[in-house]
C-alpha cells in the first residue's frame, strides 16, 4: 500500500504520502524494523535509516518556528482564500532556505483539511506520453499552464475523502518560466480569470538587484499577498534540537556544547541544523561502538542518505538544499567548532546587516585593536552589488557620526573609493580594493560610539535620479531645442520663466530678497485678476512657437526611454527590507523607513509645472 | 513671440557684435567652400553656438534655419535601447550625446555613422559633407572621445564636426590636435552694454546707462544671462529706473544660503541638511563645478589668510576628484566636511586662545 500511494502520489498526492509514510515511521518505531534502503555497516542500526526530517517534521502549529504574526498571516490568508469564490487567490511565500516554508504550510493545511497539490516539473519526457500520441512533445510551460489549469478543476480519481479543499503549492518553475517571467506572468494572469483554486508559491529569497519572477507591479495587479519569512533565531532552533532530542529516544543525546555549535554554525535554517544533528548522532554513536573508519563511512552514508531523501520531496523537501553538508567557508566566528565536521554554511549577510556592520563596528572583544568583523568579509559579499551598500552607507553615515571630524575622515574615504570605483578599465583590480578601502575606513573612523535606534533609508540617491530626469524633461517640455543645451538651460532659462514658483527649490526661504525678484509670478498672479501684460509673452515660451517642428511621438518616446533607463536602479530600491529577528546585534536597530513622502514631494512638483 | 535673447540672436557672421575679426576670419575660411572640424570652446553664454550658427547658415544658406526634431533609437551591445533626441536641418545635425549618460561612445560612433555614410548624390549648388554638432563635448566620457577620435578621421570625406565645449581641459588631446580650435571669449562689460541698448533699441524701449552696467557686472561676462536679466526686468518695470533691483537667479542665492549654513554651524547634522541642499541644486539642473565655485567663493569669505591656502587646496582636490569619480555628490560633500573639520578646529582654536 505504502509503495503503490508513493508510486502514485510523488506528483500531486504530497499531503497523502506524508500520512503514509508518518504512519510508516509511526508503526515502525515500537518494532524497530525500519525499511533498509541500502546495504552497509549499518543495518544494525535501524534508527539511521529514518529521516529525520520526516520524523520529526512538527506536526502541530505549536512545534513550528516561524514567528508568531507571519504565522497569523499565513492562517488568515487560507481562511480568506478557502472562502473567496470565483477568483482563485495567491500568496507568494518567500524566505531563506530551510526555514520552514512548506512545512507551515504543510501543517496549517493538514489542520484545516485542505489537500495540498504540488507542481513538480518533469526531467525527462515521459516514455508513456511519448507511445501516446505523436504531438505529444508539450513544451514545460504548457505541462505546467495545464496543471495549473486541470488541478483546479477536476478532482483525483485516488481521492478519498469528499468536500475535501483543495490548494496548490508551487516549488519549482519549469525553466523556460524562470528565464522568460513575463510567459509565467501571461499563465498567472489567465489562472487569475479561469482558476478557482488557490495557489501558493514558495520561493527562496529573491536576490538583490534582480527583479526576480514576481515584480512589485504583478503582485499588485493580480492582487498576490505576499508573506517573507525571515531567518530562524537561534533561539528557537535550539529549541527544535532540543525538541528531537527528546523525541529522538534511540541514540545517545549529544552534550548542549555541541548542539549549540550546531545552531551558530547553521544560520537559522532548521533543515540543515537536524540533518546536522542526525550527524552528530551518528557520530557519537560510532565512537562508543568503536567502529573503523567511522569518519569516512558516516560521510559517505551521509551524504547518500541526502542523495535518498532528495527526490522524494519530503516535507521538509531537500530538494534545494544539496550544499548542506558541501564545507564552503569557515567562518572567523566559527573557529571554535573545528571540531564539527560537516559544518560551514556560507551565509550572506542582508545588505542591512552589512550596512549595520559598517556603520556600528563592533571592537573584538579579545583584543581591542581589532574589529570583530572581519572588513574582508563585507567585501567580499558586496563585490557583485557595490554600489547599492556604497548608496547605502553614504546616505546613512551622518545619522550615526557624531564628531565633525569623523566625518570628514569617513567621507575622504568614501571620496577615494569613488574614485577608484570610476577606473573601469581595471575594474576587477579596483572595485575589491575601493570596497575595501571603504570598509575599513568606515570601521575604524569612528571615535566615540554613540549607540541609538536610526531608521536605515536606502533611497535617496534614486529619488534625486529621478528628480533629475523629471527637471530634465521639463526643459524640453520648454522648447525642445533645450534638449541639447541642458545645462545652459537649467543654469538661465529655468530661473527666468519659473521665478516665483518659488516651491522650484524645496525648502527654499521666503525672504522678502526672494519676493522682490518674483516679478514674473506676481503677472501670473495677475492671470487670475484680469490684469495680465506679459501672459502672452510667457505663454509663448511654454508652447514652444519656434521654427521646429515637433513630431507627435516626441513626449511619449522621451519618457519611455527614460522609463527603461530607472528600471534598474528601481529594481534596487524596489524591495522593502525588515529586519525583525536576528540575533541581538547593533543590525537590530535597523529597519527601513519609507520614503513616500518624497515622492508625493516630486508629484507635488510635477502638478505645480502642470499648474503653471 | 520669443524671448529676447532668441529674438535678437544674431543669424550671419557680419551681424555678430563682438569678437569682429574672428567672425571675419570664419566667413573667409567658410568661402573656401571647405573647412576643418571645429573645437568651438568658450564660457556659456558667450556666444559659441551662435557663432556656429551663423557659420552654417554662410556655409548652406537659408536652409540650415528648417530645423526638425528627429528621435533615434540606439541600440548598446548590451541590447539596451537609446533613445537620443536630434534637431537637424537638411545640411547639419545637431546632438547632445552626454543624454545617453555613459552609453555615449555608441550614440556618437552610430549617430555618425549614419550621416556620414550617405553620400551627396547631387554636390552641384551643395556642399559635399554634413556638418554634426556635438553640444557640450566636454561632458563625453572619455571613451567616447577616443571613438570619436577614430570616426573623425575615418568620415572626414562626408561630414564636419564642429564640437560645442565650456572649456577644453576635458577634451582629450587627440581630438584638440584634430580640430581648429576656436576661443569663443566672454564679451567684456562695454559690449554687454551695448548689445543691451541695441535689444532695447530694436525693442522700443529706454535703458538708463546705470541700471545696463549693473546688469552687465552682474551678468558676469554671460550675454545670455545679461538679456535674460534685462527682460525680467522688463517684466518687473517699466520704465526702467536707474536703481532698480536686478534679480540674481534663484539658485545663486539658495548656493548663498548653503554656503551660510556651513559657516554657521559645523556637525554631522548640519552636514546631512546640507547634502539635501546640494542634490537640490543638482536636481535642478545646476553642474557641479559651478555649485563648487559658487560655495568656495562664499567659505573663503570667512576666512583668513592661513585658512584660505587650506580651504582652497582641499576644494582643488575635491574638484579634481570630481573629474575623477562618477557621483559628484561625494566629493562636494567630502569638501563641505573637510571646510567644516577644518573651520572648527580653527574656531575652537581662537576662542581657546580668547581666555
Amino acid at each position: 500500500m505504502a509503495c503503490k500511494s508513493s508510486w502514485i502520489s510523488t506528483c500531486f498526492d504530497k499531503n497523502e504520502s506524508n500520512k503514509m509514510s508518518d504512519i510508516d515511521s509511526q508503526r515502525k518505531l515500537p518494532h524497530r524494523d525500519g525499511v533498509q534502503r541500502f546495504n552497509g555497516s549499518f543495518t544494525k542500526e535501524k534508527v539511521m535509516t529514518k529521516d529525520w526530517l520526516k520524523e520529526f517534521a512538527p506536526k502541530t502549529p505549536s512545534d513550528l518556528l516561524v514567528s508568531k504574526p507571519k504565522l497569523d498571516q499565513l492562517n488568515s490568508w487560507l481562511q480568506k482564500a478557502s472562502k473567496t469564490v470565483g477568483e482563485a487567490s495567491m500568496l507568494l511565500i518567500t524566505g531563506p532556505p530551510g526555514v520552514g516554508k512548506s512545512t507551515a504550510l504543510e501543517v496549517l493545511t493538514a489542520m484545516k483539511n485542505i489537500q495540498l497539490v504540488e507542481w513538480e516539473s518533469s526531467v525527462d519526457i515521459d516514455n508513456s506520453e511519448l507511445a501516446g500520441s505523436r504531438n505529444s512533445t508539450q513544451s514545460q510551460a504548457g505541462k505546467f499552464e495545464a496543471f495549473l489549469m486541470n488541478s483546479g478543476r477536476y478532482i483525483s480519481v485516488l481521492e478519498i475523502r469528499e468536500g475535501m479543499k483543495k490548494l496548490i503549492l508551487v516549488r519549482e518553475f519549469p525553466n523556460i518560466l524562470i528565464l522568460h517571467p513575463n510567459l509565467l506572468q501571461d499563465i498567472l494572469r489567465r489562472y487569475h480569470v479561469m482558476g478557482r483554486i488557490p495557489i501558493v508559491f514558495s520561493l527562496p529569497e529573491q536576490t538583490e538587484g534582480s527583479g526576480g519572477m514576481f515584480p512589485k507591479q504583478f503582485l499588485e495587479e493580480l492582487n498576490i499577498h505576499q508573506i517573507s519569512f525571515n531567518k530562524v533565531s537561534d533561539k528557537s532552533v535550539m529549541k527544535a534540537l532540543k525538541r528531537i532530542c527528546m523525541l529522538n529516544t534511540g541514540c545517545d543525546v549529544p552534550s548542549a556544547e555541541v548542539l549549540e555549535k550546531i545552531v551558530g554554525s547553521v544560520h537559522g535554517d532548521i533543515r540543515s541544523a537536524v540533518l546536522q544533528l542526525y550527524y552528530e548522532c551518528m557520530q557519537n554513536k560510532s565512537r562508543t561502538r568503536e567502529q573503523h573508519s567511522a569518519l569516512s563511512t558516516e560521510q559517505a552514508s551521509h551524504k547518500k542518505r541526502n542523495h535518498i531523501t532528495k527526490p522524494s520531496t519530503l516535507p521538509v523537501g531537500s530538494s534545494r538544499k544539496n550544499s548542506v553538508n558541501v564545507c564552503k567557508k569557515q567562518l572567523p566566528a566559527n573557529k571554535t567548532s573545528q571540531e564539527l565536521e560537516s559544518v560551514g554554511k556560507d551565509i550572506q549577510l542582508p545588505i542591512f546587516q552589512r550596512v549595520g556592520r559598517l556603520l556600528y563596528p563592533k571592537k573584538s572583544e579579545e583584543d581591542a585593536e581589532f574589529l570583530a568583523h572581519d572588513p574582508e568579509d563585507i567585501v567580499a559579499q558586496t563585490l557583485s552589488h557595490p554600489r547599492k551598500l556604497f548608496h547605502m552607507v553614504l546616505e546613512n553615515y551622518l545619522k550615526v557620526f557624531r564628531d565633525m571630524n569623523d566625518s570628514c575622515r569617513a567621507i575622504r574615504y568614501a571620496s577615494d573609493s569613488d574614485t577608484m570605483m570610476s577606473e573601469f578599465q581595471e575594474r576587477e583590480l579596483t572595485l575589491p580594493m575601493a570596497l575595501s578601502t571603504m570598509t575599513r575606513g568606515f570601521m575604524t573612523c569612528k571615535s566615540l560610539v554613540k549607540r541609538k535606534w536610526t531608521p536605515l533609508t536606502n533611497q535617496e540617491y534614486f529619488t534625486v535620479i529621478q528628480r533629475t530626469r523629471a527637471v530634465r524633461e521639463k526643459i524640453i517640455d520648454i522648447d525642445p531645442r533645450y534638449i541639447l543645451v541642458p545645462r545652459d538651460a537649467a543654469m538661465d532659462i529655468l530661473p527666468i520663466i519659473y521665478t516665483g514658483l518659488s516651491s522650484r527649490l524645496d525648502s527654499y526661504p521666503y525672504t522678502n530678497k526672494i519676493c522682490d525678484i518674483s516679478g514674473i509670478e506676481a503677472e501670473l498672479t495677475g492671470q487670475a485678476e484680469g490684469r495680465s501684460n506679459l501672459q502672452p509673452a510667457l505663454f509663448t515660451v511654454t508652447d514652444s512657437t519656434s521654427e521646429i517642428k515637433v513630431s507627435s511621438r516626441k513626449m511619449l518616446m522621451v519618457g519611455k526611454s527614460w522609463e527603461k533607463n530607472m528600471k534598474d536602479e528601481e529594481r534596487m530600491t524596489g524591495t522593502p527590507y525588515e529586519i525583525q529577528e536576528s540575533e541581538s546585534d547593533d543590525e537590530n536597530k535597523i529597519s527601513e523607513e519609507h520614503v513616500d513622502a518624497w515622492i508625493e514631494d516630486d508629484i507635488d512638483f510635477l502638478d505645480n509645472f502642470h499648474h503653471f | 513671440m520669443s524671448l529676447w535673447v532668441d529674438k535678437y540672436r544674431p543669424n550671419s557672421l557680419t551681424k555678430l557684435d563682438y569678437h569682429k575679426a574672428q567672425a571675419l576670419h570664419l566667413k573667409n575660411m567658410v568661402q573656401q567652400g571647405d573647412f576643418p572640424h571645429l573645437l568651438v570652446y568658450g564660457p556659456s553664454g558667450a556666444g559659441k553656438k551662435t557663432r556656429i550658427f551663423c557659420l552654417l547658415r554662410e556655409l548652406y544658406g537659408p536652409g540650415v534655419e528648417r530645423l526638425r526634431l528627429e528621435h533615434m533609437n540606439i541600440q548598446t551591445p548590451s541590447n539596451k535601447k537609446i533613445d537620443i533626441t536630434t534637431v537637424s536641418s537638411n545640411y547639419h545635425l545637431e546632438v547632445n550625446p552626454s543624454d545617453a549618460g555613459f552609453h555615449d561612445r555608441v550614440v556618437i560612433q552610430e549617430l555618425i555613422k549614419t550621416v556620414a555614410q550617405t553620400h551627396q548624390l547631387d554636390p552641384s549648388g551643395q556642399r559635399e559633407f554634413k556638418v554634426v554638432v556635438i553640444c557640450e563635448a566636454d561632458c563625453l566620457t572619455k571613451d567616447a572621445q577616443h571613438a570619436l577620435r577614430r570616426t573623425m578621421e575615418k568620415y572626414v570625406a562626408t561630414c564636419r564636426i564642429i564640437l560645442v565645449a565650456n572649456t577644453i581641459s576635458r577634451v582629450i588631446p587627440a581630438i584638440r590636435s584634430r580640430c581648429l580650435g576656436v576661443r569663443v571669449g566672454a564679451p567684456n562689460k562695454e559690449e554687454i552694454i551695448n548689445i543691451l541698448q541695441s535689444v532695447c533699441r530694436k525693442e522700443g524701449l529706454s535703458l538708463p546707462n546705470e541700471l545696463a552696467e549693473r546688469i552687465a557686472v552682474q551678468s558676469n561676462g554671460n550675454l545670455r544671462r545679461a538679456i535674460l536679466f534685462l527682460e525680467t526686468c522688463k517684466v518687473q518695470q517699466y520704465p526702467f529706473q536707474p536703481d532698480q533691483k536686478v534679480a540674481s537667479h534663484d539658485w545663486e542665492i539658495y548656493l548663498k544660503d548653503t554656503a551660510k549654513m556651513i559657516v554657521l554651524e559645523q556637525s554631522p547634522q548640519k552636514l546631512l541638511q546640507i547634502r539635501s541642499r546640494l542634490y537640490e541644486l543638482m536636481i535642478h539642473g545646476i553642474p557641479s563645478e559651478i555649485i563648487f565655485k559658487g560655495l568656495l567663493q562664499e567659505l573663503v569669505k570667512n576666512c583668513d589668510m592661513q585658512l584660505k591656502t587650506q580651504i582652497v587646496e582641499k576644494a582643488a582636490f575635491f574638484e579634481h576628484r570630481i573629474h575623477l569619480g562618477s557621483k559628484p555628490i561625494i566629493h562636494l560633500e567630502a569638501f563641505v566636511a573637510s571646510f567644516m573639520a577644518i573651520y572648527k578646529k580653527f574656531m575652537e582654536a581662537t576662542v581657546a586662545d580668547l581666555f
